[in-house]
């Protein structure tokens, strides 16, 4: 077991920018891979309360070592840091383990429906302010927690990886997408408080849609990560009617692989897609509008493929990869 | 400035476009965190009311909450070319409000007040065209309010209010003559007394009666059609009235 003195140890031992070994727990197989990015090495526990890593989303980076129950004392004696993905679930097992070094709280979702935001329970500021930092992912979701504590760093999206099809050849073009409408989402149904089935399903006898994800009874996930770039590329429109998401990462891989972006106006989504430039925005109480507007883009491929393009240059400019490295890196150096 | 934002310019005067504009900002009707708590056709009824109103004096609202009213009073006011402010109170907004604002590009034109509405219209000196009561809805709260705007209130200013019962939206006569009944009857534990009971329909009546104002007759689109959290017929504190409870007054002339 890890204990107090060996994380002193390793503090007064640490030089400046080497590579450090950062503890997390399984959360997110699409954002853990960029993090991955910042070059540390990253030791993840599966234990009681926690995820599996689910290798059909993506493949478990080479510098992320997963854990089963506990973490080797040899790992756990030079550890220099610990990454929370869930403020009720990973902030208390962080606690637990004892280690005297320093707990980074990333807030990726939005506070639960009936969360005060001006009245904050004792005991879970209490838990806020027991963490060295919080990070959010969006403005937007830092006001909705109401915790004033922590910065903002955006999502990174690798544009090199989540990109259009291009045949190669004197000059470079796009080969021709299907005419369908690409949803991405799991566990759809049961969760249509947050991600807007209900939209979907009524406009769905509509329009040709094509549903990924995990719903039982509507639709399976890609099978690999590949796949379901693939999926993107090929798919003319993605509508996003997630009404309770920060920023569906689904949906800035969808711009990023220059699909034409149909998505409900709801939390950040606003502040990245400007309207009738690089997608369309609609109203979560208007069904009829989502119809109409993946309607329109279906039957104007043209100007699809040309606000697909202005949706990744989009996320070129707002998520790209390196802000994201960069600004991480500097958020964990400054508290060590 | 986005596509719809451009559009409610090519409709100058008409609520419609300038709805279609705010539900494009992420605020949903009685929907939190980011919430407006106005129904669509509510939404606007207020807009409508702002549009009658002159639009270079200022336009004041009582009960910020997320900033979605004071955003859609903006919208009316720009959409007018409006030289005037919005002056929105609100002793406790959501932190939220801010975004909204700034993603609305409305910081310019709304003038946020985080004190208490007594406090606000007293330090005021400037003549107010449209006056928004959603704050609290004590027959006392409004009618102080009312008192504290008066001496700005130009002629033809519009005041407005949320939280009405359907019954005051149709204006029924019968319904109106019992609030002012209620209202002469117990008076004096309605303006003294520490009650919190919502007296709003009666305060509405009270002071068409005392002030010589009259409803104004809203042309609405279609009826309210979501009945999602209550049958009453009348708003309760923490529960969302499924009724179009918007109404708005003005001077007789």
């Amino acid at each position: 077991m890890p204990n107090t003195m060996s994380s002193i140890i390793r503090s007064a031992k640490r030089n400046k920018n080497e590579t450090l070994n950062i503890l997390t727990f399984v959360s997110h197989e699409r954002f853990e891979p960029n993090l991955c990015k910042t070059g540390h090495n990253f030791y993840s526990i599966i234990t009681d309360g926690t995820r599996t890593w689910k290798e059909q989303y993506s493949p478990v980076p080479n510098n992320y070592t997963i854990f089963r129950d506990e973490i080797p004392t040899f790992i756990s004696n030079k550890l220099d840091l610990i990454i929370s993905h869930n403020p009720f679930v990973h902030i208390p097992l962080a606690h637990k383990l004892g280690l005297n070094i320093p707990v980074i709280n990333i807030f990726h979702t939005m506070p639960a429906p009936g969360w005060d935001s001006q009245n904050i329970p004792d005991n879970i500021r209490s838990m806020f302010d027991w963490c060295t930092q919080h990070v959010y992912i969006s403005e937007f979701n830092k006001l909705t927690w109401g915790y004033d504590r922590g910065e903002v760093i955006l999502h990174g999206i690798d544009t090199d990886l989540f990109r259009p099809a291009v045949i190669k050849g004197p000059v470079d073009t796009y080969p021709p997408r299907q005419k369908r409408v690409l949803t991405v989402a799991n566990d759809y149904i049961n969760r249509d408080w947050c991600l807007g089935f209900s939209i979907w399903n009524t406009i769905a006898p509509n329009l040709p849609m094509y549903p990924i994800g995990a719903t039982p009874g509507l639709s399976e996930p890609a099978p690999n990560l590949d796949a379901m770039i693939k999926i993107y590329q090929d798919s003319l429109v993605f509508l996003n009617t997630s009404t309770a998401s920060p920023i569906p990462m689904s949906l800035l891989e969808a711009m990023s692989c220059g699909c034409a972006c149909v998505s409900a106006a709801t939390c950040m989504i606003p502040d990245i897609i400007e309207d009738g430039v690089d997608g369309f925005l609609c109203p979560p109480h208007k069904p009829e509008m989502f119809q109409e507007r993946c309607q329109y883009l279906l039957d104007n491929p043209n100007e699809a493929l040309a606000m697909g393009c202005a949706a990744r240059r989009k996320i070129q400019s707002m998520f790209g990869l390196d802000r994201f490295v960069s600004e991480w890196n500097k958020l964990i150096w400054s508290i060590l | 400035m986005t596509t719809a934002q451009i559009q409610y310019y090519e409709n100058y005067g008409q609520p419609e476009p300038i709805v279609a504009a705010f539900d494009q900002l992420g605020i949903l009707p009685h929907s939190l965190p980011n919430a407006i708590g106005m129904w669509p056709n509510e939404q606007e009824c207020l807009v409508w009311s702002a549009l009658q109103c002159n639009p270079d004096e200022n336009w004041w609202e009582v009960g910020s909450f997320c900033g979605g009213s004071t955003i859609l009073l903006g919208f009316a006011q720009e959409s007018l070319d409006g030289k005037g402010n919005i002056i929105s109170v609100d002793p406790a907004p959501r932190p939220i409000m801010d975004l909204n604002i700034k993603r609305a590009k409305l910081n310019n034109r709304v003038v946020r007040c985080k004190i208490t509405s007594a406090k606000a219209l007293s330090k005021n000196d400037s003549p107010i065209s449209f006056l928004f009561l959603d704050g609290w809805h004590s027959f006392s709260a409004v009618l102080s309010e009312f008192e504290a705007a008066k001496p700005h209130l130009t002629d033809d200013a519009v005041i407005a209010f949320h939280d009405v019962s359907p019954k005051m939206w149709n204006y029924d006569k019968q319904y109106a003559h019992q609030c002012f009944d209620y209202t002469i009857k117990n008076w004096n534990q309605l303006i003294n007394s520490s009650e919190q009971d919502f007296r709003i329909d009666e305060a509405v009546i009270y002071l068409c009666k005392e002030y010589g104002y009259e409803i104004i007759n809203i042309p609405v689109r279609e009826p309210l059609a979501y009945h999602k959290e209550t049958n009453l017929d009348r708003w309760v504190r923490g529960r969302t009235s499924p009724h179009n409870a918007f109404t708005a007054i003005r001077k007789i002339k």
